[in-house]
């Protein structure tokens, strides 16, 4: 198994607030990867922080063994990192197909040009057909993704950032929101795809015994800092865990 | 003159033109006396009408028993004040022309149109004039930057353009063989105002003026003017301000601070006004002498009343101006509109009788007869004898300086004349201007 | 330098900062709690001044007038915002212009048909007229009233916000809508609340300024422009931030024009683009402005109509016929305006491009417009007299430009965007003005010889048909390139970025490579349609380069319908056509021409061209719903950058 990312000592502050303290992270290639932690507790900040859309305070960031700290959104998402956002970020207006069209027309080398029409990309709409079907949402791929209900538009997203066919996908909280049901639907579909395609997965996930069942490792992060990482049994049994983030309650 | 209603007569433009050519100069005298009829102008024109009819062949472009004309005011926008004068003033021309036997019996058409004060509807405005509604000539705009444009379109459509533009250019290097300027070029009024003002007020003068064709023609007329007058002028300051500005105080300051003795400032409209009012509230008035090339409009004395007394302005017409012809002129627009007219009124007002004696003269309306007809008439206007130079196609007629004083016959502030000069004297010599036609 | 220069100039400054003020302050108010960009609030201030004087006339009295102008614009206010604004708040902002624009048009001329169109004379109080010497220098008693009185005011309704239970609402619906409807609160009530707070205010700056600037229907015109800057430098929505940008720009402008006069028109954009760049949320600017805001975004995708199209195809027949009537159905005029209004087509055309699929608020298309006409203008007379190699010089330069100004503005969206825009159009429009040499200041260009389409004496473009057949030539190709343009991978891009920039960038795609150059292409769009424009007209102003062009667009963009391509170019002719007719036949054509705007925007949300639809759809239900874009997202401080 090889390390697909890395943070070193990274910090990020907002003014006087520490959102993120020293943080020190390794995702493992191939794995699940999950981080939990309080309301506030600097979890968004860390995505923020790897995929550029943040400059840190201080310390780096490397992914595939090269340092991308201080590179921007889109460098990133050039090296293979896709992301979701804790608030859903789908292209409204579009149709559901046009959403993961775009995404998946980023590996065509004609992504830019000006002279052909879009559709004459056909790997990429074929792709965007597949992807559609993947997420459950192909027998709806031309309503605009405005008109989907919550859930729905979650699942496109995913479906976006797996267009890009990443290595590593990072989701910000995929479930938040949702009933327990869909909760667990949707994490396995991302599992499976992950499996599928052989992306390294990245979670924020609220829902704690989930975290438990499907993560390979856990990252517990506390007012920013990292008071745990582990498999999901190193991190039960942690007692600081169990007493700041927990409650003292067992797991 | 009844003659001129019957139908019969006004069907056939040829023969019309001739009976009332003929009879034209004979009975529009006659009826001077008696009745309104000539509406306060006279026709002075010495040669005989009944040439008129050997040359009038061609009507021009309109086949109608009419005559078009089209005027274009600046209605909406910053001269939009000064816009009602002129309206009323061609439009009581037109009325009063048309009960008066119109042009040799023909009856004229007013079409008129909004400038929006800007170049670019202008010109358009005067497309849909000419193209549209086919008028046989162009009048008015004000707005200088207005008017050069519809001087430029109407050359290229051989129209006949008066415009009721002051800045120098439109008869000067900017001239046009289908243009022709009654109202004051920005040089006139400076040789009536800044030799009068350097031996009266000093020779330290500022400058300050709106930063446009005109505002700019103002303030280099008025230096030269005054430093050929005395080479011991000096300008001790000069300011620019946006045309439509609406806070003068910085440049007021200026010249509170600065030792001039008197201010000249090329303002107009809107812009005067505030200027006024605004010097007033600074007491700029006491120190220094306010001298302005077009205060004495109405429009400026009455709106900004108490703030344009005891400051100096050139005339280029004001309503109590002592000629049988003013008086009979002013009583016609007074009866109309229940006031007196200003200064863009009585342009309005000459430009269609200059127009209508031309006509006269060249017994049509085509453009090449009219061109070449304008500059042999004259006309006796409200403000003197007045007609078209040959080089330019400038008219001049006697300009003066003035203080605006307390009401008098009106509500608003009264002028009182100081100097007059004649209108040879107003004008640079035909060998010094650049434009040759 | 004089120190009683100096002096005068600092309180010169200082009155002109607090009228900014108190116009500002109503802009800012209003803004922050609903983001509202109210262009009707120039148009009230005028008003205002309009009753003070009314008053004035009828009691004598400039106090009475003082207290009832304001509080009976706070009543139009009130009315207004009831009657249309508070109908529309769930729509996207460019709707609230639009609809505030054809108010602030309604308005003016209703003031111009009641008070008529002179300015007038309006008395100020007896007892503070003349000047006060104040040590060496005399200085007018009204202004130094002036300061005073605005700062009384606005003090007054900064303890209004802050120390009120009123404030602390209004406050907190700023901040979050769904706060305060949690508490339980009708926040709408208080929209309306603020909306005629802001028109006393409007009311108070008009009385204010009655008796020192001239009163006329005009003079809302420019100060609403430099109340925006105000209060965009001050930071959008912050009262402490328009307070001391109003002073800064009062004072600029005053020392501006005594120490660097030749820069008195351009100061003010320079000062808002220099704080744009370098502090894009505006001096004090506390939040930002909700992402969402500014976003363009559409309740259903239309398609540009293809050219292959039936209807389409129809159309071009019909015009193709047009200049075959000429002389005995129409006069060679109506062919020339039907040139005109595809000139204006397609300069609606290169806006919607950047408006409408990439969701850039531009309010600088004059910009191109203008920059494309100069340069065919001084092309054809000093080089070279070929529309082909004329209108060439013009696309290079105007997209060179377009691509500048994008490069330097491209951090910035919506407001933002927009008022960088405006003021970059602004900058050329100033140097239009004063470079007499090469422009002809504001006499403008003249002296343009009648352009040939290649230069070699073969075809005239003078000749009114053959230019018409011209302009719909270019206007037609330009559609059809645009069209396949968007359609293409680039175009796809462009089109996502106005859903989601940040989600394009999160796809790998450099958003701002695909920014910048859309903004170049639509910037040549523009300059070709100048480059027709000029020739046309054989002659170009100023005001080609004027905000209020970039405005026309805008309006007619989104009377056509906004994001369609031919939408906005129908939008534009009529548009063109309609102002040039109406104004024609009726003085009150303004009044008409606002009336039909606020229409379209309260019943066709998407533009002339969903008329039919929406009046079938509101029949229908019997009320129109307008079926706007949700706009109610939470907002988590953290995600939304
Ligand atoms: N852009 C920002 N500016 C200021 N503070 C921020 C910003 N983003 C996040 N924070 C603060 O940083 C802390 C961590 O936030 P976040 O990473 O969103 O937490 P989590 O995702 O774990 O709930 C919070 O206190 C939050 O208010
Ligand atoms: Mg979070």
């Amino acid at each position: 198994m090889s390390t697909i990312l890395e943070t070193e000592n990274l910090t990020k502050r907002f003014g006087s607030l520490t959102a993120n303290g020293d943080v020190n992270l390794t995702v493992e290639s191939g794995t699940t990867h999950s981080v939990i932690g309080p309301n506030g507790a600097g979890k968004s900040t860390l995505f923020n922080l790897i995929t550029g859309l943040l400059e840190p305070t201080s310390g780096s960031i490397r992914f595939n063994g090269e340092d991308i700290t201080g590179e921007s959104p889109h460098e990133v998402a050039r090296r293979g990192l896709a992301r979701s956002f804790q608030i859903t970020d789908v292209f409204d207006g579009l149709t559901a197909f046009e959403n993961v069209r775009v995404a998946a027309q980023f590996a065509d080398d004609r992504r830019s040009s000006m002279w052909r029409s879009a559709d004459s990309l056909t790997d990429a709409g074929g792709r965007a057909t597949e992807i559609l079907e993947d997420v459950g949402l192909a027998d709806r791929s031309h309503q605009r993704a405005a008109e989907f209900a919550y859930g729905d538009r979650r699942k496109l997203e995913i479906g976006i950032t797996m267009a890009t066919e990443p290595d590593l996908l990072m989701l910000d909280e995929p479930t938040a929101g949702m009933g327990r049901e869909d909760t667990i639907s949707t994490v396995q579909l991302v599992q499976r795809l992950a499996d599928e395609r052989g992306f390294t997965l990245m979670l924020i996930e609220h829902d704690i015994e989930i975290v438990m069942s499907i993560s390979d490792t856990i990252t517990v992060l506390q007012r920013g800092e990292v008071i745990a990482e582990g498999t999901p049994d190193e991190v039960r049994a942690d007692e600081e865990v169990q007493r700041a983030y927990l409650g003292g309650a067992q797991l | 003159m009844a003659d001129n209603d019957s139908p019969a007569y006004a069907s056939d433009r040829r023969t019309l033109l001739r009976t009332i050519g003929a009879a034209g100069a004979v009975g529009l005298a006659g009826c001077a006396g008696d009745d309104a009829s000539s509406g306060g102008t006279t026709e002075t024109s010495g040669e005989s009408s009944g040439e008129t009819s050997t040359s009038g062949g061609t009507t021009g472009s309109s086949s109608s028993e009419t005559v078009k004309v089209g005027w274009l005011y600046p209605s909406t926008g910053p001269y939009g004040g000064l816009a009602t004068y002129q309206e009323q003033g061609a439009k009581l021309a037109i009325k009063r022309i048309n009960e008066n036997g119109g042009i040799d019996g023909t009856q004229i058409e007013g079409f008129h149109e909004d400038t929006q004060a800007d170049p670019q509807t202008g010109t358009q405005k005067a497309r849909k004039l000419v193209q549209q509604d086919g008028v046989d000539a162009l009048f008015g705009c004000i707005s200088s930057s207005v008017g050069s444009a519809v001087a430029g379109y109407a050359a290229e459509e051989n129209v006949p353009f008066y415009p009721d533009v002051a800045a120098d250019g439109l008869t000067m290097e900017n001239c046009q063989r289908t243009t022709f300027r009654y109202e004051t070029r920005a040089s006139q009024t400076a040789a009536a105002g800044a030799p009068w003002a350097v031996d009266n007020f000093g020779t330290k003068v500022w400058i300050h003026n709106a930063d446009y064709l005109w505002g700019n023609s103002v303030a280099s007329a008025w230096e030269k003017t005054a430093k050929d007058h005395n080479s011991s002028v000096e300008v001790v300051g000069s300011t620019t301000s946006e045309l439509g500005a609406t806070d003068f105080s910085s440049y007021i300051s200026q010249i509170m601070s600065s030792d001039a003795e008197w201010v000249v400032t090329g303002l107009n409209g809107g812009d005067a006004v505030n200027f006024l009012k605004q010097s007033n509230s600074y007491g700029l008035k006491s120190e220094k002498t306010l001298v302005s090339p077009v205060n004495s409009f109405q429009f400026i004395r009455k709106a900004a009343g108490e703030a344009a007394q005891n400051t100096y302005s050139a005339i280029r017409y004001y309503e109590g101006f002592e000629s049988d012809a003013n008086s009979e002129f002013v009583q016609a627009f007074t009866d109309e509109y229940a006031s007196a007219p200003d200064n863009f009124s009585h342009v309005s007002w000459v430009y269609m009788y200059l127009y209508k004696r031309a006509a006269e003269k060249a017994g049509s309306f085509a453009t090449d007869d009219i061109v070449e007809a304008q500059t042999a008439v004259s006309l006796d206007g409200p403000m003197g004898t007045t007609s078209y130079r040959e080089c330019d196609h400038q008219a001049a007629r006697p300009y003066s300086m003035g203080e605006i004083v307390a009401p008098g016959d009106y509500d608003w502030p009264d002028i009182e004349v100081m100097t007059t000069i004649e209108a040879d004297e107003a004008t640079v010599p035909c060998s010094s201007v650049s434009c040759q036609l | 330098m004089d120190v009683n220069l100096l002096v005068l100039q600092l309180l010169n400054g200082l009155a002109l900062g607090v009228l900014y003020l108190l116009i500002a302050s109503g802009l800012s108010v209003i803004f922050g709690m609903t983001d509202i960009i109210n262009f009707a609030h120039g148009a009230l201030y005028m008003l205002g001044a309009y009753v003070g004087l009314s008053v004035i006339d009828a009691t004598g009295s400039f106090w009475l007038a003082l207290l009832l102008a304001p509080l009976s614009i706070g009543v139009v206010g009130v009315f207004l915002e009831r009657t249309t604004l508070h109908r529309i708040y769930d729509r996207d902002p460019l709707y609230h212009i639009i609809l505030t624009f054809g108010l602030t048009l309604m308005l003016s001329d209703a003031v111009e048909f009641i008070w008529g169109k002179s300015p007038q004379q309006f008395p100020g109080p007896d007892a503070i007229t003349g000047a006060v010497a104040l040590g060496p220098i005399f200085y007018p008693k009204y202004k130094l009233f002036l300061i005073v009185a605005g700062i009384a005011v606005a003090g007054g309704v900064w303890l209004l916000f802050e120390k009120t239970n009123f404030g602390l609402i209004v406050r907190g619906g700023a901040q979050s809508r769904q706060t305060v409807r949690i508490m339980g609160i009708n926040i709408s009530n208080y929209f309306t609340l603020v909306f005629g707070l802001a028109a006393v205010l409007a009311g108070v700056a008009g009385v204010l300024a009655g008796p020192f600037l001239n009163v006329t229907p005009t003079m809302g015109d420019q100060i609403i422009i430099t109340a925006f800057i105000v209060v965009v430098v001050g930071g959008l929505g912050s009262f402490r931030g328009s307070v001391v940008a109003a002073l800064l720009i009062g004072l600029v402008q005053s020392l501006g024009t005594v120490f660097v006069p030749q820069l008195t028109g351009f100061l003010v954009y320079l000062l808002m683009i220099l704080v744009l760049l370098v502090r894009p949320q505006g001096l004090l600017g506390e939040y930002e402005v909700r992402s969402d805001s500014t976003k363009v975004t559409f309740s259903e995708i239309i398609e540009p109509v293809s050219i292959t199209d039936k209807r389409a195809l129809g159309l071009l027949g019909v015009l193709a016929l047009v200049p075959l009537g000429m002389g005995s159905l129409y006069s060679p005029y109506f062919v020339g305006l039907l040139s005109l209004m595809f000139i204006w087509a397609l300069l609606a055309l290169s806006l919607d491009m950047v408006m409408g699929y990439m969701g850039l608020l531009s309010f600088g298309h004059a910009a191109f417009f203008g920059i494309g006409a100069y340069a065919t203008g001084l092309f054809t007379m000093h080089v070279f007299n070929s529309f082909v190699a004329a209108a060439a010089v013009a696309i290079v330069v105007a997209a060179g430009v377009a691509w500048i100004i994008g490069a330097l503005s491209i951090r910035l969206t919506g407001v933002y965007f927009a008022m960088i825009t405006l003021a970059f159009a602004q900058m050329f429009h100033q140097l239009a003005l004063t470079w007499n040499d090469v422009t002809g200041g504001s006499d403008g260009l003249t002296g343009m010889p009648t352009v040939d389409l290649f230069g070699a004496g073969l075809v005239s473009l003078g000749d009114t048909a053959t230019f018409y057949y011209f302009a719909l030539f270019v206007t037609v190709a330009a559609y059809v390139v645009t069209v396949k343009l968007l359609d293409s991978p680039f175009g796809r891009v462009v089109t996502a970025i106005r859903e989601s920039e940040r989600r394009v960038s999160f796809l790998g795609y450099d958003t701002n490579v695909y920014k910048r150059r859309a903004f170049a292409l639509s910037g040549a769009i523009g300059g070709l349609a100048g480059a027709l424009l000029a020739t046309y007209q054989t002659f170009v102003s100023a005001g080609t380069l004027h905000w209020v062009v970039s405005g026309d667009v805008v309006i007619a963009m989104m009377f056509g319908g906004i994001g369609t391509l031919f939408g906005p170019m129908f939008g534009a002719g009529l548009f063109i056509g309609l102002q040039e007719i109406l104004s024609s036949y009726t003085d009150q054509w303004r009044f008409v021409l606002g009336l039909l705007l606020v229409l379209t925007v309260m019943v066709a949300p998407r533009g002339l061209i969903t008329v039919y639809s929406s009046v079938r759809d509101a029949v229908r239900l019997r009320m129109g719903s307008g079926g706007g874009p949700q706009r109610d997202a939470a907002t988590d401080g953290g995600e939304n950058r």
